[in-house]
C-alpha cells in the first residue's frame, strides 16, 4: 500500500455562509492540491469535504494519514464514527456527509493526526489559503 | 658461554627474533592506525557540529574568505539541505552568501533562492526573488519558468499566461502551457455558468488537441452526454479512470458498441457483456472473473518524462513540472464496496 499523507482545512465565512476547502495529497515528494467551495456551509462540513474530496482523489488502495487541525473530523475519524455507526448517526450533525466519508474511506486504512491551526506547518498553511480564497471566490459569485 | 654464542648463531633464533620484529611492527602500525582514526573522527565531528546550526553573517564572511570552505562547497551544503527538505536552513545559508560571497555567481545564487523560496511555500518571495533576476537579465529562461510556477500556485493564471511570452520568444514550445493555463482559467472562473464552462474546455480541446484528461474529467462531471459527444474514442485509454468511473445512467452505449476498448471495459465493469476476453491483462482478468470475487480496477499515474508514480491524477508532474505527460496504468485491487457496510477503518 502506498503511504500518503492528506492535509486538509475548510473555512466557511459567516459560519454559516459561503465556504472553501483545500487539500493537498503528498506522496513521497510529489503532491496534488485539490480545493472547491460550497455556497451555503459550515466550517465543520467544510473541513469534512476536504478530506472526502481528497479520499476521493485517491485511485487506489493507500495508507492515508490525515492532518487536520479540526478536532471535529480528527476525533470523528478516529473516536467517535465507530460509536455513530452504531446509533445509526440519531441526533449527529451531518449524517450525509460522515456515511460519504465512510464509503469513499473504505478502501483505505485511515488514521487522523491533529494539529494546531496558524502553528507555522507549511501544508496547512497553504490548505488554508485555499480553502479560504474558494470561499472568497464563493461569495464574490453569489452577491 | 659457549652455549650463548652458539644458540645466538643457531638460524632457529634469527627467525624467531624476524618474527617478533614483524609482530611488534604489526603491533605498532595497529595502534597507531585506532589513534590516527580516532583523530579522523574528532576532526569531522567538529566538521559536522559547524552545521548543526548555519553560522552567522560574520562567521560566513570569514569563512568564505578565509577560504576555510569555498563558495561551491557552502552551495552543496544548502543544496543537500533542500534535498533532505529542511529549506530553512539552505534559505540562510544562500542568503548569506548573496551578501558575503563573490559576485560572479550571484544571478545562479539569487536563482536557487528563489527556488528554495517556491519549495517552501513562500510564494511571494519566490516571486520577488525571479522578478528581481528578469530586472537584469530578462531573458533567463529558468528564472521565467519557475516564476510561471509560482504565479500558478498562487492561481494568478493570467500573470502565468504573460511570462509565457517571453518564454516564447526564448524559442520554447509554449503550446501546452498556454492550453493548460487557459483551460485553469475556466475552471477557476465562478462567474461562469458550467455549461459555458465546458463549451470554453471543448473548444480548447477541439483546437490544441490537449488536456484531453482535465478537460474530460470536468465534462464528465458536468455534463457526461456532452462529454460522450465529444470524446475522441482512439483517446479512451487516456481517461480510461474517468470512464471506469462514469455512471451506468451516463454510458452513451451507440458509441460504446463500436469499440472493441470500451466494450471490453464495461464488460470488465459488468455492465454489458459484450467481450468474451481483451488483450488487455487486467480487464481480461475482470471480464472472466467469477462475478462473487471481490475484485475492481484501481490507477495508477505515471509520468512518461520522468517515470515519476501517483496514487492520483495530476495535470503538471510536480516532480519534473512536465504537462500533459501523465500515463494511466490499470491495476486489479480488492473491491471494498462490494458489500458496502458501514464500519470505522481507523489505523490510529
Ligand atoms: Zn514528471
Amino acid at each position: 500500500m502506498k503511504k500518503v499523507t492528506l492535509f486538509c482545512d475548510g473555512s466557511s465565512l459567516g459560519n454559516p455562509g459561503a465556504g472553501g476547502y483545500g487539500a493537498i495529497l503528498r506522496f513521497g515528494t510529489v503532491e496534488r492540491e485539490i480545493s472547491g467551495a460550497r455556497e451555503h456551509t459550515t466550517n465543520n462540513q467544510m473541513e469534512l469535504l476536504a478530506v472526502i474530496e481528497g479520499l476521493k482523489a485517491l485511485k487506489e488502495p493507500c495508507e492515508v494519514t490525515i492532518v487536520s487541525d479540526s478536532s471535529y473530523v480528527v476525533k470523528g475519524i478516529n473516536e467517535w464514527l465507530g460509536g455513530w455507526i452504531k446509533k445509526d448517526f440519531k441526533n449527529i450533525k451531518n449524517p450525509e456527509l460522515w456515511r460519504e466519508y465512510i464509503y469513499v474511506s473504505k478502501a483505505h486504512k485511515i488514521g487522523a493526526v491533529w494539529v494546531r491551526g496558524h502553528d507555522g506547518h507549511p501544508e496547512n498553511e497553504r490548505c488554508d489559503i485555499l480553502a479560504k480564497q474558494e470561499a472568497l471566490k464563493m461569495k464574490e459569485a453569489i452577491k | 658461554m659457549n652455549l650463548y654464542f652458539l644458540e645466538f648463531r643457531d638460524p632457529l633464533f634469527g627467525i624467531i627474533i624476524f618474527f617478533i620484529i614483524i609482530f611488534v611492527i604489526t603491533a605498532l602500525s595497529y595502534w597507531f592506525n585506532k589513534l590516527k582514526k580516532r583523530e579522523d573522527y574528532k576532526h569531522l565531528d567538529n566538521f559536522l557540529k559547524q552545521f548543526h546550526e548555519v553560522p552567522s553573517q560574520n562567521e560566513l564572511e570569514v569563512l568564505v574568505s578565509k577560504g576555510c570552505l569555498s563558495e561551491k562547497s557552502w552551495l552543496l551544503l544548502a543544496n543537500s539541505f533542500t534535498k533532505s527538505g529542511n529549506y530553512e536552513k539552505s534559505i540562510e545559508i544562500y542568503s548569506q552568501l548573496l551578501k558575503v560571497a563573490d559576485k560572479t555567481n550571484y544571478r545562479d545564487t539569487l536563482f536557487l533562492l528563489g527556488k528554495t523560496f517556491y519549495m517552501a511555500g513562500f510564494l511571494e518571495r519566490a516571486k520577488q526573488t525571479f522578478l528581481e533576476i528578469l530586472k537584469n537579465n530578462p531573458r533567463t529562461p529558468q528564472a521565467l519558468s519557475y516564476l510561471l510556477l509560482v504565479y500558478e500556485q498562487m492561481k494568478n493564471y493570467t500573470a502565468a499566461l504573460d511570462v509565457l511570452e517571453p518564454l516564447s520568444e526564448l524559442k520554447k514550445d509554449i503550446s501546452v502551457e498556454e492550453a493548460y493555463l487557459n483551460a485553469l482559467i475556466i475552471l477557476n472562473d465562478v462567474k461562469i455558468s458550467s455549461e459555458d464552462k465546458a463549451q470554453k474546455l471543448l473548444e480548447i480541446y477541439k483546437k490544441t488537441n490537449q488536456m484531453t484528461h482535465m478537460i474530460f474529467e470536468y465534462l464528465f462531471r458536468v455534463n457526461p452526454k456532452i462529454a460522450w459527444e465529444n470524446l475522441d474514442i482512439s483517446k479512451s485509454a487516456l481517461i480510461v479512470d474517468i470512464l471506469w468511473q462514469c455512471d451506468k445512467k451516463d454510458l452513451n452505449f451507440d458509441i460504446i458498441m463500436q469499440n472493441s476498448f470500451l466494450k471490453e471495459l464495461y464488460s470488465a465493469k459488468k455492465y454489458i457483456k459484450e467481450a468474451n476476453g481483451s488483450f488487455v491483462f487486467e480487464l481480461d482478468l475482470l471480464i472472466n472473473l467469477n462475478p462473487n470475487t471481490k475484485a475492481t480496477l484501481g490507477f495508477e499515474y505515471v509520468c512518461d518524462n520522468c517515470n515519476q508514480t501517483y496514487p492520483f491524477a495530476f495535470h503538471r508532474c510536480s516532480n519534473c513540472h512536465a504537462i500533459e505527460k501523465m500515463r494511466v496504468e490499470l491495476l486489479i485491487v480488492k473491491d471494498y464496496h462490494r458489500d458496502f457496510s458501514e464500519e470505522s477503518n481507523s489505523f490510529l
